[in-house]
């Protein structure tokens, strides 16, 4: 296990040097080095779900705190409320929202209100309540806004595409950290970025990226494709399977 | 054993879809209903997102229906002039079913308005089924009078009549043709191949033998499903090949069963099977509407 493990970071050793020329940091701080584990998550037919290990290295005596987000595609989301009419619950109000992470995680390597301060979290987007979700139009941020967010985070929270807690850092001597982050089945396809902070003394000191594409291959991507690019050939194809089968059935039933 | 289903973007076991499949194809066979009245609810219970559960389900139901409609071909069971009547008025039923979802879709209400429409439709039917069966079921016993065949009233006083030699029915083609068009607007609305509609409309409006309405209505079930199908691929794209693949093995299989079941209960028998089927299915979606739900907010893909 270990000698693997040491394998894979001589491996390394070589991607990091490219990642760092790459890596696209804020003006005032240093560029971190760091890499995934994949940098492509393929979803075929037994998919079920991934899981990717970020890496990297702190220059110098190391020190300090790692946090880290991942975040996925964005996309527009609809959240609505029911209410009681007439003895009946129906949908009455809702909220769009422009755009929200279709997946959301954070590792830190410590609690990540001792380590940043608010509005540190804020402006980097870490945490749960601090995920970038534009309302469309001029719904404005009272409170009914904070309700219909925190709908939202809950039922991606439920679904397994955000996460309450972070996954812990760890750390392999002074210099080097991991942090593993899991992927559900119903991961939404497409481009995911990995943004690590290194913290020293609530000051962020040095960041860096990494990304990751997810997609549909092999039988998925194609059928997918048909549906989208196709449309009317693959509901005939789709109607033509299920007369097949029917009538295939119905053959073979009749001989028994 | 675990799939993933490319445009419901989740993986489910295929044991489970194969079961599910088997279940509801059984009934199917048995009473000649599409049975995606059960189906769509599971497949949502299961995570499907709505969209795709009610369009794939139209999908799974052509394939049952195929292997139920040929078994009772074989039995002789089926009105093939009557068929076509209902189907061709399904069509046109069905295409305006298609636009009238994606109408609903984009206001949100669809969820709700498919609740409310199965639980008045369900209700009302349901409750005559079950009156009117149980009524014959205690009158047989008596060993009282034969059944009539069919009772007259207005609907067989309109124009353009047309003889069902199979049915044995004189009756005006217009009746048929209303049956089959308000059916082809509930197929594409709700997912379901409104078997469950067709069949009391076909033994009470049109007076046909229970023994032929089963065949009839899996005859007209396959067009409007297939119908159906091919219109939420084309304007929707939330057909899962793959899941109604699954699905409908499971379903053809278990149609041909049902179909042999079916086929040892007498009319009436089969009728207030029927009826109690529809009504607990009209209470699980009356109970979804007054009971509070455990979570008023729900989320969902915004399609500008």
């Amino acid at each position: 296990m270990k000698t693997e493990t040491l394998n894979r970071w001589k491996c390394v050793g070589a991607v990091l040097c490219v990642c760092g020329l790459q890596v696209t940091v804020p003006a005032h701080c240093e560029p971190l080095a760091v890499d995934l584990s994949h940098h492509r998550i393929a979803i075929h037919s037994s998919f079920t779900g991934a899981e990717v290990l970020l890496f990297g290295a702190i220059p110098g005596t190391g020190g300090g705190d790692i946090i880290v987000v991942l975040s996925g595609p964005n996309q527009p989301l609809v959240v609505r409320r029911k209410a009681r009419t007439a003895g009946v619950w129906l949908n009455r109000s809702q909220l769009v929202f422009e755009t929200a992470p279709g997946y959301y995680a954070v590792g830190a390597s410590g609690s990540l209100e001792d380590t940043l301060d608010t509005r540190q979290r804020e402006a980097n987007r870490i945490g749960l309540n601090n995920i970038k979700l534009v309302p469309a139009g001029d719904a404005t941020r009272g409170s009914d806004f904070d309700k219909y967010r925190d709908a939202l985070l809950r039922h991606k929270v439920n679904q397994g595409l955000y996460f309450t807690e972070p996954s812990p850092v760890e750390f392999i001597g002074t210099n080097l950290f991991r942090v593993r982050f899991n992927f559900p089945s119903n991961v939404p396809p497409g481009v995911y970025q990995a943004i690590a902070h290194h913290v020293e003394d609530g000051e962020v000191v040095a960041s860096g990226t990494a990304d990751l594409v997810i997609r549909k291959t092999g039988m998925e991507a194609r059928i997918y494709r048909t549906a989208h690019d196709s449309p009317w050939l693959y509901g005939i194809l789709a109607v033509v399977l299920a007369l097949m089968a029917g009538w295939l059935a119905s053959a073979i039933f009749r001989r028994t | 054993m675990e799939i993933y289903l490319p445009i419901a973007e989740m993986s489910v076991s295929i044991v489970l879809l194969l079961g599910m499949g088997a279940g509801v194809g059984f009934l199917s066979g048995m009473f000649g209903v599409g049975g995606g009245f059960l189906m769509t609810p599971l497949l949502i219970l299961i995570g499907v997102p709505p969209p795709v559960a009610v369009a794939t389900e139209a999908n799974q139901i052509t394939a049952a229906s195929v292997s139920g409609f040929l078994a009772h071909w074989r039995r002789g069971n089926v009105d093939l002039k009557m068929g076509f009547v209902l189907v061709i008025f399904g069509a046109i039923g069905s295409g305006l079913g298609v636009w009238l979802f994606r109408k609903l879709r984009s206001t949100g209400q669809i969820d709700e308005f498919i609740s409310l429409t199965f639980v008045l439709f369900l209700g009302a039917v349901g409750t005559l089924m079950a009156i009117e069966s149980g009524r014959s079921i205690i009158r047989r016993r008596r060993g009282g009078r034969r059944e009539r065949t069919h009772v007259h009233y207005w609907v067989h006083g309109l124009p353009y009549k047309m003889r069902f030699r199979k049915s044995k029915l004189y009756i005006s083609a217009l009746v048929p043709a209303g049956i089959g068009l308000s059916v082809g607007i509930m197929s594409a609305v709700m997912g379901v191949g409104g078997g469950f509609i067709l069949i009391p409309a076909m033994i009470y409006i049109l007076g046909m033998p229970t023994a032929m309405v089963v065949g009839t209505s899996l005859f007209q079930i396959i067009f409007v499903t297939a119908n159906s199908t091919l219109l939420h691929a084309a304007t929707n794209q939330t057909v899962d090949i793959l899941l109604a693949l699954i699905l409908l093995l499971g379903a053809v299989v278990g149609a041909q069963f049902g179909t042999r079941v079916g086929a040892r209960l007498r009319g009436d028998e089969l009728r207030i099977l029927l009826a109690l089927l529809v009504l607990l299915v009209c209470i699980k979606f009356a109970y979804d509407l007054l009971a509070t739900p455990l979570d008023v907010y729900s989320t969902a893909p915004f399609i500008g």
